[in-house]
């Protein structure tokens, strides 16, 4: 499959240069970095508008998308082990940051008054999810203030939806390790939105 | 919760998570008693791992699933301050344009950096096809470096898949405003306006039409630099064939805002009669009174505006740099380009015996009667009721000294008389009209004419009714050629009620009458027309002459739609009979055998 930006923002071939964009951002050029990561936050946005948030569409996982955005985006031909973890690291965080964005943009829109109707009433209840998300995503921020590489993890297998083995490799660290890592990192994220919910009147 | 409080907690919750069910319930019952607090800390985290893993599972999608469904584009494309498009972090919305919003942004990663404008436009069907156009065009508009034009950096698609452009920022006031705020004068608006046409020109020159300008694109700066917004993304955002022509056209009407404070109106009033009725408050802002900034415009502005706001492109100034060129020899008492024509080179002899009771104003309206007088000598149907100026290729005759103040030049001035340079055959005919070389002094122009008053003449006293008539029935061809055939209408009813001499310019617009009726269908009073012109043309021109040809054929046409084809198609054999005796050269003749054609 192709991208889904054919042609990209840019105009140009986006796997050859977004190739040479990751093999940069990889070794520290933080020009790349950043440009690596608009590009890569793009193209996840604009598939996940076609394909997370259009009605009929569901199901899809969110490594469904990370992995065709490496697929599209990167000449794997190019690039090492290491520039793989690189960039999945970087397009987990980029697809938080697509949902972030867009449970915010939900929230903002948020319905005033009660529902009305059955239709109404499924929105009033993805508002709400979207502030929770929205929530959520301030939890992680806080984890990751207090143990970056927890924080880490969750955005690797709960943004990215990578699986253990793929986050062990990302991580350099073994699987039973990343598997205890999760199950911390994901209750110390429940509890901490939890208590957020239950601090506020 | 702090970070070595978490440590403590993690530390035995770690230990927990790794027991077998059984034994992690003894473990957390024996740390309850040995440190309640560490205790119930672990307790509740077990509690929560459990619940996490029903409400979270194992990816976001679950939890995030029931906020994706049902938000409608706009929703998801709404930008908040700190969202990141195009590499630039939004700070804040600073306005709305058509379907675009305007951010105030800033590069994401560099300190310091210059902030910019992004614009970012609403979700529409043709998203796709903009910004396949910005990605087209994107190279030649960054190209696009002019001071007076505001900077394009970029453009793209956000990632919600909106087009979106990142501009420079300019700080600057409205042109329009800022000239009124200065209550600069004339001169000093035409100079800034030379400064915008250099904008355009300079882009023309690099392949860029703006195509929506507008006095309202064009900012100053506090040093007095205009500068030119949206240049060339206009066309990007709106499809559609723009040439440079139109930007010429967008620039007069700029230029008739500068100098009367108004659009041009739909009416083909002249600029210095807009100005007079504006009042006191648009000739405050220009400090100066009604009557001081009509005669400023007078003349030579007048005439450029209606070049420049020409309705057919082809008889327009070509390009801003020609209109900045016409304006450049204004400023410099040369004589202009906009200003007609071969024929006032014949009249300057006359004006130069008549200068002290024709004034002025009379001077500009000679030159405007011997293109009028043209008008009823175009003999192909299209081209005669444009009775076009710009058409013609001579160039501008009469224009007195650089040292005479253009209001009250004194009577001994010279007059410098330039030939044209190539004079249509047809044009010694119309200089030979009587009228132009015996003007009758009276009667005034009436004013209180019934039908709107089209750029009658505001000064009676210096003015000639030939000389308003000419210039009514030029400003007729031009409305006709605009559709506003009304308008046309009132204009040439004007000018005839000034024609009281039966001449050929009579004739002319008689012709001209006669035949904007038969297009509006009142056959009879066209067919009275018609057949006076050809009774006057017969009299004083050739009666095998192309005027006599052109009334017979107007007649023609007449008798053709009434249906009286017999009467009709032996008209049109008389006029094409005198077509073919015609040379060649006689000014773009055709014979009107098409129609002819289909009336049988």
């Amino acid at each position: 499959m192709t991208s889904p930006l054919p042609a990209h923002t840019d105009g140009t071939r986006p796997a050859l240069d977004t190739t040479r964009l990751l093999i940069a951002a990889r070794i520290g050029d933080p020009a790349a970095q950043e440009h690596l990561s608009r590009r890569v936050y793009d193209c996840l946005r604009v598939m996940a508008r076609q394909r997370l948030v259009r009605p009929g569409q569901s199901g899809e996982s969110f490594s469904a998308l990370v992995n065709e955005t490496w697929r599209s985006l990167i000449d794997q031909q190019r690039v090492g082990p290491d520039d793989r973890a690189y960039f999945f690291a970087l397009a987990s965080r980029a697809m938080r940051c697509v949902l972030v964005d867009y449970a915010q943009a939900r929230a903002a829109s948020r319905r005033a008054s009660g529902p009305r109707s059955a239709l109404e009433a499924q929105q009033v209840a993805a508002d709400e999810r979207a502030a929770d998300f929205v929530e959520l995503s301030a939890s992680l921020e806080q984890l990751v203030g207090v143990d970056a590489r927890l924080g880490d993890i969750v955005t690797l297998r709960f943004f990215g939806g990578l699986s253990f083995d793929h986050i062990a490799e990302v991580t350099g660290r073994t699987v039973p390790v990343v598997k205890r890592d999760w199950l911390r990192a994901r209750a110390w994220l429940y509890r901490s939105v939890q208590q957020a919910a239950e601090s506020q009147p | 919760m702090n970070r070595a409080r978490w440590k403590e907690i993690d530390e035995q919750f770690r230990q927990a998570i790794d027991l077998p069910e059984a034994t992690r319930t003894r473990f957390v019952r024996e740390l309850l008693v040995r440190n309640p607090e560490l205790g119930l800390a672990v307790k509740d985290l077990l509690e929560s791992a459990a619940e996490a893993e029903a409400v979270l599972g194992e990816s976001a999608a679950v939890f995030a699933g029931p906020m994706l469904a049902g938000l409608t584009d706009e929703e998801w494309d709404a930008l908040h301050p700190g969202a990141i498009v195009g590499g630039y972090r939004l700070l804040r919305e600073i306005g709305r344009a058509g379907r675009s919003t305007v951010y105030l942004a800033e590069p994401a990663n560099a300190k310091f950096a210059t902030r910019v404008a992004i614009q970012v436009l609403t979700r529409g069907a043709d998203a796709d096809e903009i910004i396949a156009r910005l990605v087209h065009e994107r190279e030649a508009l960054a190209r696009l470096e002019h001071r007076g034009i505001a900077r394009f950096h970029d453009g793209g698609a956000t990632g919600g898949g909106l087009p979106y452009l990142v501009i420079e920022l300019v700080d600057g006031r409205p042109l329009l405003a800022w000239c009124d705020e200065r209550r600069l004068d004339v001169t000093a608006r035409l100079e800034i306006f030379l400064q915008v046409c250099a904008a355009v020109q300079h882009a023309h020159q690099h392949f860029v039409a703006h195509s929506d300008l507008t006095a309202s694109r064009v900012l100053m700066l506090d040093q007095g630099t205009a500068k030119i917004m949206e240049f060339g993304t206009a066309r990007v955002l709106s499809a559609g064939a723009v040439t440079t022509v139109d930007d010429v056209r967008a620039l007069g009407v700029i230029l008739h805002q500068l100098l009367t404070g108004r659009v041009p109106p739909s009416a083909a009033t002249s600029a210095s009669e807009v100005a007079l009725a504006g009042g006191e408050s648009v000739s405050r802002a220009r400090g100066t009174s009604p009557s001081r900034l009509a005669s400023r415009l007078r003349g030579d502005i007048d005439a450029i505006l209606l070049r420049a706001l020409e309705q057919d492109p082809g008889h327009r100034y070509q390009s801003a740099g020609a209109l900045a060129d016409d304006i450049v020899r204004h400023l410099k008492h040369r004589p202009v380009q906009a200003r007609p024509a071969s024929a006032a080179y014949r009249a300057g002899r006359f004006v130069q015996r008549h200068r002290t009771r024709l004034g002025i104003a009379g001077l500009a309206a000679l030159a405007l009667v011997s293109a009028a007088g043209m008008t009823g000598f175009r003999l192909s149907r299209e081209e005669s009721v444009t009775g076009d100026v710009a058409q013609m290729p001579a160039v501008v005759a009469v224009k007195p000294a650089d040292d005479a103040p253009t209001a009250e030049r004194p009577s001994e001035a010279p007059v410098a008389v330039q030939p044209p340079a190539e004079q249509p055959r047809i044009e010694t005919r119309g200089a030979d009209q009587p009228e132009l070389l015996a003007p009758k002094p009276e009667p005034a122009p009436s004013v209180n004419q019934p039908v709107v008053r089209i750029a009658a003449v505001p000064e009676k006293s210096r003015r000639s009714p030939v000389d308003s008539a000419a210039m009514l029935s030029r400003l007729a061809s031009g409305l006709r050629k605009a559709g506003k055939n009304a308008e046309a209408e009132a204009a040439l009813r004007q000018a005839l009620e000034l024609s009281d001499q039966e001449n050929l310019a009579t004739a002319g617009r008689q012709w001209e009458l006669g035949d904007l009726l038969r297009v509006t269908h009142r056959y009879e009073e066209a067919e009275s027309l018609l057949r006076s012109s050809l009774r006057i043309r017969r009299q004083l021109a050739d009666a095998q002459g192309a005027e006599v040809g052109q009334s017979l054929a107007g007649l023609a046409m007449v008798q053709c739609e009434q249906g009286r084809t017999a009467e009709s198609d032996s008209l049109f054999a008389r006029a094409i009979d005198i077509y073919r005796r015609l040379p060649n050269d006689a000014g773009g003749l055709r014979m009107p055998e098409t129609e002819r054609a289909q009336c049988r």
